[in-house]
């Protein structure tokens, strides 16, 4: 009864104490949210890129052969992609497209040199020739191969590099299936057969059948729009904010030993575990509260900038042992940091600083899967790395309540041992009488 | 005669310190008295506070209170002790009555003890009209103030105050002073230390000079100033023992 007491006593002073922080209270609630806006807002563009982005590439064709045709076949099929071949009513040369390119008006050119088309049945030719060889049929005419006849492919200097590996692969595509179907051609015509379009038909669609088509491994279904940047930057950025509970939290755990009023409680017998407890649980269901306030930011105020609202995926009460593991860890912190550092502003910018670094470590400001390995080992002894892991395991990979259990068990332990070194290693309230 | 407070030659070293900060200390303290720890800065009043209260450790020497030893007997001993630290010990964002709830319920009081005691101590001191005014707003002398009232809610049966007047103006001093007598007559022993001469010879049934560690002369102001050649004053008598020397 006493101890129920002196729990609910301290949580009563602990959040008046906080209430009555503007600082602090401005630290854990508006700088989240206009983090989680802003950098939903900042990253929304690249994320677009790969989805509904609308873009322009330039072609100068100077062959106006069967391989221009399957390059404007093949993009043709990709609905973000528009091939321009003019600008302004004029058709484009090689010179006019890198003029455009460098102003920096186009992303991407294509250059296909006149030739080129020759160039490709030349080495369709090659290889018929040698099949037919070992298959004793005629012999179509060949010469040595010019590198001079390959498709250029030109980027504005400041496109992404994952984004000229897909335009890359579209247009190696478009080229092999070109050739093939020349291929196809050739050898039909070694064979003595006429031109027949079926033959081609089936070949086109034997290609199609063989090309590799998307698929996300979540359970569910229309998940292509959970890969958007408010889907990720939400939980990464109101877990960096639960995490900077350690601001106030240390900052008061520092003045509450410089001024006494530590000492003070620390005389009445029969407290300290209370006291403890009590503070524990005060900042935990704050950090909580937090949250639950960037999910609203998240659900209410995206689609009001244009943003599409969080979606917490097909189990989101399972995100709810994450994210009280998660505001327990980050009061752990919290009181550990209060509790070893002299002075205030010792606790309050070691606090700041090492959050940020455990936040670029545990894969809040980038994924952790790009870090070189080292920092990706590094990376599972931040705790903000497990909850947000435990909740993208949640709202992006479509997982329930198995799917937390490690992310969960991962920050109870990180919670024990910072509670543990908090408690019994950090400045006794007696130092500073 | 039993005391409410012995200490038998009480030793303490800090880590790293040159000489100690106690050196043999032996004094007594009678019950229902007000009981002066007297001596220039440096000369290990605080610590033998610190002492008396189990925040720390002698090194050798015992320290007993109500008969219990402090070193072994603390909890037990914690619950009758009123300590009022040398600093403002109180949550400054909380306001007067808020921090005074807050402790009140980690003693265990009932809401209604909590009301009355803070009430009456409030108005004792002062403090009725700030009781919902935060302790960040108060005055120096209003902090002083509140920050005895904090130590009192128990109702220990001793109070020990590390310099309750340092730099009050005159009329929360004798508010205090007054106060202080107030709660000898209701049979609470007090042990306060101050560097205010005249305040100890005014309310003090007893005190003790000490110096570098040492007790250098004990007893009623009175009777040390009778006792010491070419003593007018408690003043006097502290100079005759300390010297003039300058003290860090
Ligand atoms: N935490 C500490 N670490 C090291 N030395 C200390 C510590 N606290 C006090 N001392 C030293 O112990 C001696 C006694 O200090 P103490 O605080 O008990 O003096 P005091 O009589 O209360 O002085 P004042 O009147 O200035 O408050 C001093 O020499 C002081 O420098
Ligand atoms: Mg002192």
């Amino acid at each position: 009864m006493r101890f129920a007491k002196i729990i609910y006593a301290t949580i009563i002073k602990e959040w008046l104490i906080l209430r009555r922080d503007p600082g602090g209270l401005l630290i854990l609630l508006a700088m989240p949210a206009l983090l989680i806006l802003i950098m939903a807002l900042v990253q929304d563009a690249p994320f677009r890129d790969y989805q509904n982005l609308q873009l322009k590439i330039l072609v100068a064709d100077e062959d106006r052969g069967t391989l221009s045709e399957a390059v404007a076949t093949a993009f043709h099929k990709s609905p973000g992609i528009e091939l321009l071949d003019s600008v302004e009513g004029m058709p484009l040369s090689p010179v006019r497209l890198r003029q455009l390119l460098q102003q920096g008006k186009y992303k991407i050119g294509l250059i296909i040199p006149r030739g080129a088309g020759n160039e490709l049945a030349n080495a369709a030719n090659s290889v018929a020739n040698s099949l037919s060889a070992s298959m004793s049929a005629g012999k179509l005419p060949q010469r040595a191969p010019r590198d001079s006849m390959n498709i250029r492919l030109l980027f504005d200097p400041t496109t992404r590099p994952a984004f000229h590996l897909a335009i890359h692969a579209a247009l190696d595509k478009a080229v092999s299936s070109a050739s093939m179907q020349v291929l196809m051609n050739r050898l039909n015509k070694l064979a003595g057969n006429k031109q027949d379009t079926t033959s081609q038909e089936r070949w086109t669609a034997m290609m199609d059948a063989l090309s590799i088509r998307d698929e996300q491994t979540g359970t569910s279904m229309a998940n292509t729009q959970h890969l958007n940047s408010v889907q990720h930057n939400v939980p990464a950025w109101a877990i960096f904010g639960m995490f900077f509970i350690v601001v106030p939290l240390g900052g008061h755990i520092v003045r509450e030993r410089e001024q006494g009023s530590a000492l003070r409680v620390s005389l009445i017998p029969g407290t300290a575990l209370g006291l403890a407890i009590g503070r524990i649980l005060a900042n935990t269901i704050l950090c909580c509260l937090q949250f639950i306030a960037m999910c609203l930011v998240g659900f209410l105020v995206m689609p009001l900038v244009g943003l599409p609202a969080l979606d917490l995926g097909a189990h989101p009460w399972a995100i709810t042992p994450v994210v009280i593991a998660t505001a327990l860890c980050a009061t752990a912190y919290g009181n550990l940091i209060g509790s070893v550092f002299r002075s205030g502003i010792q606790a309050v910018s070691f606090g700041a600083i090492s959050i940020v670094i455990l936040s670029a470590l545990g894969g809040i400001w980038v994924p952790a899967e790009i870090l070189p390995k080292v920092m990706q080992g590094m990376a599972r002894c931040s705790p903000l790395h497990w909850g947000l892991e435990g909740i993208q395991n949640v709202i992006l990979r479509q997982g329930s309540w198995a799917d937390v259990v490690l992310p969960t068990t991962m920050l109870l332990g990180l919670s024990a041992i910072l509670l543990f070194i908090g408690f019994w290693g950090g400045k006794k309230a007696e130092e500073s009488f | 005669m039993s005391f409410a407070i012995y200490v038998e030659k009480l030793c303490k070293s800090y880590p790293g310190a040159s000489v100690p900060a106690l050196d043999g200390l032996s004094l007594s303290v009678p019950y229902s008295e007000i009981f002066g720890l007297l001596g220039p800065n440096g000369a290990g009043k605080t610590t033998t506070i610190k002492i008396l209260c189990g925040l720390i450790p002698a090194d050798s020497g015992t320290a007993t209170l109500f008969g219990l030893n402090a070193q072994q007997n603390m909890p037990a001993i914690k619950g009758k002790l009123g300590l009022v630290p040398q600093h403002i010990a109180l949550y400054p964002a909380l306001t007067g009555l808020e921090n005074l709830r807050y402790l009140g319920r980690l003693y265990n009081l009932s809401e209604t003890q909590i009301r009355q005691r803070s009430k009456n101590l409030m108005e004792r001191l002062g403090l009725e009209a700030h009781a919902d005014k935060r302790v960040s707003r108060y005055s120096g002398g209003m902090k002083r103030r509140l920050n005895i009232i904090a130590s009192l809610l128990h109702e220990p049966e001793l109070l020990i105050l590390d310099e309750p007047t340092a730099s009050v103006d005159v009329h929360s001093r004798a508010l205090i002073l007054s106060f202080l007598e107030e709660c000898r007559s209701q049979g609470k022993t007090i042990v306060y230390t101050s560097h205010q001469m005249e305040e100890a010879e005014q309310i003090c049934d007893t005190v003790c000079i000490v110096d570098e560690g040492k007790m250098v002369a004990q007893g009623s102001p009175q009777e040390l100033i009778s006792t010491t050649s070419g003593c007018r004053r408690l003043e006097d008598v502290f100079l005759y023992h300390t010297g003039h020397s300058l003290r860090d």
